[in-house]
């Protein structure tokens, strides 16, 4: 009734404003017509103003993404930008000779080959060439240029992608790997810079055109496409006793330091298996730290029976076993297999690294580098920025914390194992060194032989921590003790000797 | 210098589209025919000048003289179109023919672009659907009856989707009904006839039961649209019923706790079919479905993504990696070569077909026509929003198409008719009502009206 009485009125209002060919017609224009219109407006807006903040804000990160082929197309009006050190030392160009043909050229050959990846001629590319393809052929921004570039007929010259990575140290830690199978990785535990990414065997990124068919051949032992750093699993060994420390302290917070075991070289647990300390050595009374520092099994597999395993699986996921990491760049996702059902020679196994768990340098890395960094793991990444011809900036990667996975309080007592573990345990190659180092090393066995891969994650100096490594040498290695010693060149590189 | 011309026209293509929809706002806004004169004009320049600068790079860069001779068929067919209208209903509203043309000649050179012999059908189809569209408002006229065929249009429209829920498979969705070497998509016409349906129901009365009656006859309708998976359809019939309630009825309240009601039963939708859900969790997170379901929309976006404000220019992108580009992505299609300015004008002229219906709406005389004006008017607004909102991932996608610029027989002719049907309204309207007549009626409504107050 309401309705019908207000009607009227508004029309009369109408009729004074409008001129008269539409007063006319005003007898039956009703609001609800205008209401519809309205809605429709509002929705159409809506979907324009979400169509142009998707534009300006979101469409640069989500092309660039090797599902869009589009990218592919620039190719004909853009020269692939350069991909830089951290220092601006060119990692990958684009040399173009006198008749307008580009050759993709890599100055250090294998160094870079895994962490900046190769562009074939037959468009199939891998690592940072893969992951920033978008920017490398992406002109400028500014609208003026593209049109006087359009116009020109030349062709733009694409971003370069300036990265982490330290041509020094990735020099060394290629030398001190030799002809090994394995990898080095390191990084900046306070950023999660990704220093230096080095995996063996490798190939010539500037033969991938000529070579490429054979190395697909390999099988996947002998792979040089393989980048093991962050795509190799090994089981880790004794370095995850790490996490099997940070489970016991967590476990017993008010008595942990109060921890005592007598090892006689080898540990029964009634139901489950006998575990060896590694040589059958007895490490006699071993507290907490000391028997992290020896690495000692027997300890540790009893410690591991005895984990709450809702809370160790717990840890691990925190510890981003089994999930995927946040990183941009192929990786493989860890596995860490206990559940509830477990067996107790499943956690004694597993609590000293063997066991069904597998892991990647990566994310070893990133235990350590959590560790070092007071607890709080960093995301790592290898891309610093991305500017444009004109040098103008037109990405900033910052540092981003995956989160926290341990107090303050319990990285600074693993720092202190850690430390130990090169002061008086197994870490001795750095015993000497004017740097301050802490780390774990690692015994892996695998596939019941004899042989084993070794490891060593740390990092240093231990109370301020600068860089965190992590290598794995595959078992059979030769002309280097261990991989503790490829560690001590890299770290004797960062430290300046 | 040729290839010089050929990067420019990508920036000539979004100047003469903005330039475009303004005009069209203005016409929107000035309603006195002389004043309108010049914009007419104005829109006549830039559709030809965008339908020859579009076919012109289609023939340099195909290097195919065909497109010549296409374009001069296409040519004769827009300016046959405008005059006939022109000639024949002088009444129509100009500015929505205008924008049809211009919907059409977009669509003309993207789908050219994208494949030859499926613009060549295209076209041939348009042209039959504008023999019909000129005889609808000849039959509007003289044919009064229509607003009596209620159960008729329902019965008919029902059966039409009960043979397509029972017919073949297309893309999954059980769309399309095979008749011979033709192969329809009855949903495009049922649209129409549902709108009709209704408004007819309306017209008779709008009491609570009859209100109810409509309702659940309205409501079988959307039922089966979704049980064939036709959501997109679904989707468009609802909000066209609501509409259609709200105008009949005049009551907010009614539109509302429909909306909430439609709201509820998306939610049992959700829960019920699965194929429902999969809309929604690849809306959510296309990247996780790239492979499979997420990989049309993730293309989609690439192709806005990279098209950005101007585009690659018409034969530059690469939008045949979106599957179905000419159907359902043909806004990222567009955008792609196109660029964003173009095609958010293109949105908006679709908007100004929007208004200028609801305009329409407005002043239809009666009741039924009013009803459906809107109906058509609302379903062609919903239909733009879904297939532009879900190419751009604002909403989930639903499958279906942009009238006028997609490719699809059905689709042109049933646009064809429901803009042959408004303007036919229209033009009776301006026929009948001269000044006087127009003042008797109002004066006639306001004491009916004053009476119902009491």
């Amino acid at each position: 009734m309401a309705e019908s009485r207000k009607q009227p009125r508004q029309r009369k209002k109408q009729n004074v404003q409008s001129d008269i060919v539409d007063t006319e017609k005003k007898n039956l224009r009703n609001k609800e017509t205008n209401v519809i219109a309205f809605f429709f407006v509002g929705l159409f807006v809506a979907a324009i103003v979400y169509l142009c903040v998707f534009n300006i804000k979101d469409a640069g990160t989500i092309v660039n993404n090797p599902y869009n082929k589009r990218v592919d197309n620039q190719e004909s009006k853009v020269v692939r930008g350069d991909i830089l050190a951290d220092d601006g030392d060119v990692l990958a160009t684009t040399l173009t000779d006198d008749e307008g043909n580009e050759t993709r050229y890599y100055p250090y050959g294998n160094l870079f080959c895994h962490s900046v990846g190769f562009t074939s001629l037959t468009g199939m590319k891998t690592g940072i060439e893969q992951s920033q393809n978008y920017y490398l052929l992406s002109e400028t921004d500014n609208v003026l240029d593209q049109i006087g570039n359009d116009l020109s007929g030349g062709k733009a010259k694409g971003h370069n992608v300036t990265t982490t990575l330290n041509v020094e140290l990735t020099r060394a830690a290629y030398k001190a790997l030799g002809n090994n199978k394995g990898a080095v990785i390191a990084m900046e535990p306070s950023t999660g810079k990704i220093l230096t990414m080095v995996s063996n065997p490798s190939f010539d990124a500037n033969a991938v055109n000529t070579d490429y068919e054979e190395w697909i051949t390999y099988d996947s032992a002998d792979s040089v496409l393989l980048n093991r750093a962050t795509q190799g699993l090994y089981p880790p060994g004794s370095t995850f006793k790490i996490i099997t420390a940070l489970a016991y302290i967590r476990q017993n917070q008010n008595n942990y330091y109060n921890y005592s075991y007598d090892c006689d070289g080898q540990a029964y647990i009634p139901g489950g298996t006998t575990i060896a300390c590694f040589d059958h050595t007895a490490h006699g009374y071993q507290d907490l730290r000391k028997a992290f520092a020896n690495s000692c099994n027997s300890a540790f597999s009893t410690i591991g029976a005895g984990l709450n395993k809702t809370s160790f699986i717990n840890l691990c996921s925190t510890f981003l076993f089994n999930s995927n990491l946040p990183v941009g760049f192929e990786y493989s996702k860890s596995t860490m297999t206990v559940t509830q059902d477990s067996s107790i020679s499943e956690m004694q196994e597993t609590g000293i690294g063997q066991g069904r768990t597998m892991m990647t340098p990566l994310h070893n890395l990133m235990i350590a580098a959590s560790v070092a960094n007071d607890g709080v793991m960093m995301t790592p990444y290898i891309v610093d920025s991305v500017s444009d011809s004109e040098g103008r900036m037109v990405v900033k990667n910052k540092p981003s914390a995956v989160g926290t996975v341990m107090s303050a309080e319990e990285a600074e007592y693993l720092t202190e194992c850690m430390r130990q573990v090169v002061t008086s345990g197994t870490g001795y190659a750095m015993r000497n060194s004017s740097y301050e180092a802490a780390g774990k090393t690692g015994s892996a066995q695998y596939d019941d032989s004899e042989k084993y891969h070794s490891w060593f994650t740390g990092f240093a100096p231990y109370d301020n921590p600068q860089i965190a490594v992590c290598v794995i040498l595959e078992g059979g290695y030769s002309g280097v003790a261990s991989a503790q010693y490829v560690a001590k060149a890299v770290f004797d590189t960062y430290f300046g000797y | 210098m040729q290839s010089v011309f050929i990067e420019l026209t990508k920036y000539i293509f979004a100047f003469l589209m903005a330039f475009y929809v303004l005009s069209a706002y203005r016409g929107a806004i000035i309603h006195k025919e002389e004043k309108r004169k010049g914009i007419y004009i104005q829109q006549y320049l830039i559709i030809f000048a965008i339908h020859f600068l579009g076919y012109y790079v289609l023939y340099i860069m195909k290097n195919d003289v065909k497109y010549i001779g296409f374009y001069f068929v296409q040519l004769i067919y827009l300016i046959v179109f405008i005059a006939f209208y022109y000639i024949l209903y002088p009444k129509a509203s100009r500015l929505l023919v205008n924008n049809m043309c211009m919907l059409m000649s977009v669509g003309f050179i993207m789908i050219a672009r994208l494949n030859f012999d499926k613009c060549v059908k295209q076209f041939v189809i348009a042209v039959l659907g504008t023999v019909i569209m000129f005889l609808v408002p000849w039959l509007i006229k003289s044919v009064k009856s229509f607003r009596n065929f209620g159960w008729l249009y329902c019965v008919a429209g029902l059966v039409l989707l009960c043979a397509v829920l029972l017919g073949n498979k297309v893309y999954g969705a059980n769309l399309t009904l095979s008749i011979g070497a033709f192969s329809v998509q009855p949903a495009e016409f049922v649209k129409i006839l549902y709108v009709m349906f209704v408004a007819s129901m309306f017209n008779k009365s709008t009491t609570f039961k009859q209100t109810c009656i409509v309702t659940v006859f309205a409501a079988l309708h959307v039922i089966i649209l979704v049980l064939s998976t036709d959501l997109g359809a679904a989707l468009i019939f609802f909000v066209v019923y609501i509409a259609m309630l709200y105008i009949a009825t005049r009551k907010l309240s009614y539109a509302g706790a429909g909306l909430l009601a439609g709201a509820g039963a998306s939610v049992v939708a959700y829960k019920l079919f699965s194929h429902v859900r999969a809309r929604v969790v690849v809306w959510r997170n296309p990247w996780e479905y790239i492979d499979t379901s997420g990989y049309q929309i993730c293309q989609s976006l690439f192709a806005i993504g990279m098209g950005s404000w101007f585009g690659y220019g018409l034969c530059q992108g690469m939008p045949d990696k979106i599957p179905v580009a000419e159907k359902d992505f043909m806004f990222s299609a567009i955008t792609e070569e196109f660029g964003l300015i173009f095609s958010i004008s293109l949105f908006l002229v679709c908007l100004n077909n929007l208004i200028l219906m609801m305009n329409i709406a407005s002043r239809c005389k009666t009741l039924f026509y009013r009803l459906v004006a809107v109906g058509l008017g609302v379903t062609y607004g919903v239909q733009v929003f879904l297939t532009v909102g879900g190419a751009i991932k604002f909403i989930p996608m639903t499958g279906v198409t942009l009238p006028f610029v997609s490719y699809g027989g059905s689709s042109i002719l049933s646009s064809l008719i429901m803009f042959a049907l408004i303007n036919g309204m229209y033009n009776m309207r301006q026929d009948e009502g001269d000044r006087k007549d127009g003042r008797k009626q109002k004066t006639t409504q306001t004491k009916k009206k004053a009476k119902r107050a009491e």
